[in-house]
């Protein structure tokens, strides 16, 4: 082909197959899966066509909203760098960071499987990320109120404040 | 399903521990089993117990010539060196004026507004604002849009002879000096406070009444320290004289002289402790520069009542007194811990902060760095002072504790 002579064309999208625990196929570009420090150690060492990983630990339903994190972090992190380039100013991480906080603010069961699977695949803003959200919804409230929002059952410990 | 926030692993509960302030923290433990042995190890011992030392947070410095509190605080922990932070969006903008038995904190703001308040429960109990003191007759907005209190401008015990008369103070000056201290007995909810430019005494009640009650008696003014002893308050002037304050839920309270001041009793900065069941009244002895030198104390004998000398300049010092024993002084509602119940304390000792009280209304700005700034812990024995910091601090720090030391088992009191 032609194109492929141009360098200014991109080479087609090298991507990889991320299976769900519930066995559902998820491809995603290369850079995009990169993103998880647990598929970019030995990434190099596994055959081209074997590019496909088996997350057991993660839904399909986790899947999709990390899937997205992932993207929009690296499309992001193109736009600022691109943005930075040409010296042009940018509001991009300003922007990245309201995205986040509107993608974290989830209910708390969302927010657990988003920190398990952010954890498990070792993707560390997206870890920080949630964190972060769990100790804002610590913040502030008292022990009765952390164990209704994270839906935590009382198991009969002393609470000082328990008559508030 | 249920409580499966309960069983997250421990690398993920101590990334999230990391991120929380003390008081956080404290309540994070109470919530389930596993997040408490997580959480325990964290948090200080004896939390609820050991004196604390409130400094500002961070980087924080308010304006000069003011003390009011940002959105946290610090805790200064003397047994680990640390400070830990406090979120205290409650105390924005307010001076804090008290630091009373139980972990409750009196503080004042520039609209006039009273409030008791827990920095760990973060409760907050509103008290009869400014414009409800005694004599205060009135405010007004100045020309500028600033806010102006009509406070009396002679001492209202003199109102039986000569006619009202007032003056105008500015709001923020009202905030920084019109209650000079408050303290507060937790079993009634009965708060004091030396208020005023002729530093009376007022009363009020938490939650019952909407007004401070003026507190009458023979002397009504010049108060520098007031404390509860044995269930009742106590006051010392500025001439060492200590009188107790009798009715003081009726209405009607009235103060009268107990004793007249130790012999030889020049002005200094004074305070009442109780230490061991033992009234005591500390003198603070400061150099040139308005920096505490020493500290002179002397007992109250009631049966007499006379003063016994407990601690002299030159006379040296009776050293039962402060045996097992740190007494805190400051702002707060003077208080002694057992130091053989808590390590890193010394015995023998007054850990002070920086509160002198200059004869007549106001003190020198120039010199407020210098007060503000001292502060540490006098040794009764060898007459050393120790200072924890290098720098001062705006707000003025103040001792904190959540413990009501009046009921702490001191042991028996061994007479020589």
């Amino acid at each position: 082909m032609k194109d492929s002579f141009n360098p200014s064309i991109e080479p087609p999208k090298k991507t990889v197959t991320l299976v769900s625990s519930d066995g559902y196929d998820f491809e995603v570009e290369e850079e995009v899966a990169l993103e998880s420090q647990v598929i970019k150690d030995g990434f190099e060492d596994k055959a081209v066509d074997d590019r496909e990983y088996l997350l057991f630990n993660v839904h399909s339903d986790t899947l999709e909203l990390i899937i997205k994190y992932c993207e929009k972090h690296v499309s992001s992190r193109k736009s600022i760098s691109a943005a930075a380039a040409s010296s042009s100013s940018s509001n991009g991480e300003e922007a990245l960071k309201e995205w986040d906080e509107h993608f974290i603010s989830v209910d708390t069961n969302t927010l657990y499987d988003i920190l398990m699977a952010a954890d498990y695949l070792n993707i560390k803003s997206l870890l920080d990320l949630a964190i972060q959200k769990v100790a804002d919804t610590i913040h502030g409230r008292s022990p009765e109120q952390i164990r209704k929002k994270f839906n935590i059952e009382n198991d009969s410990i002393i609470d000082p404040w328990a008559s508030e | 399903m249920a409580s499966r926030w309960s069983q997250i692993p421990d690398h993920l509960l101590e990334l999230i521990t990391i991120l929380l302030n003390l008081d956080d923290l404290v309540r994070f433990s109470c919530v389930c089993r596993p997040w408490r042995s997580h959480a325990t190890p964290l948090l200080v011992p004896n939390l609820n117990l050991i004196p604390w030392l409130i400094v500002p947070y961070g980087n924080y410095t308010c304006k000069i010539a003011s003390n009011i509190c940002d959105k946290t605080l610090g805790f200064f922990n003397i047994q680990d060196g640390k400070t830990y932070k406090i979120d205290t969006p409650q105390l924005a903008d307010r001076r804090i004026c008290g630091s009373c038995s139980g972990g409750w904190l009196v503080t004042v703001h520039e609209n006039s507004e009273i409030q008791v308040y827990h920095p760990f429960s973060k409760k907050v109990i509103q008290l009869p604002p400014v414009t409800k003191l005694p004599g205060v007759t009135g405010c007004f907005i100045g020309r500028r849009n600033e806010l102006y209190y009509v406070v009396p401008n002679r001492p209202h015990f003199s109102y039986r002879v000569l006619e009202m008369s007032t003056t105008t103070m500015s709001s923020s000056e009202v905030r920084e000096r019109y209650i000079y201290k408050a303290i507060m007995s937790p079993s009634t909810g009965i708060v004091m406070v030396i208020q005023g430019r002729f530093r009376t005494l007022a009363v009020c009640r938490v939650g019952r009444v909407k007004k401070w009650y003026s507190v009458k008696g023979d002397i009504e003014g010049m108060y520098n320290d007031i404390a509860i002893y044995n269930r009742e308050f106590y006051a010392v002037n500025d001439f060492g004289q200590v009188f107790v304050v009798s009715s003081v839920d009726s209405g009607r309270p009235v103060i009268k002289l107990v004793i007249s001041g130790p012999y030889g009793f020049d002005y200094c900065k004074s305070y009442l402790v109780e230490c061991k069941g033992e009234l005591l009244l500390l003198r603070r002895v400061c150099n040139n520069n308005c920096v505490t030198a020493c500290f002179m104390i002397n007992k109250l004998d009631f049966s007499g009542p006379r003063w016994v000398e407990v601690k002299h300049l030159n006379r040296g010092y009776v050293d039962d007194v402060g045996k097992d024993c740190a007494m805190f002084v400051g702002y707060n509602d003077s208080f002694c811990i057992s130091t053989s119940s808590f390590t890193g304390y010394e015995e023998h000792s007054v850990y002070f902060t920086g509160d002198i009280l200059k004869r007549g209304l106001s003190f020198a700005s120039e010199l407020q760095e210098t007060i503000y700034g001292d502060l540490g812990v006098f040794n009764l024995k060898n007459d050393v002072i120790k200072r924890f910091f290098s720098k001062s601090f705006q707000p003025s720090p103040i001792w904190f504790t959540t413990n009501s030391f009046s009921s702490i088992q001191f042991l028996p009191h061994q007479i020589p």
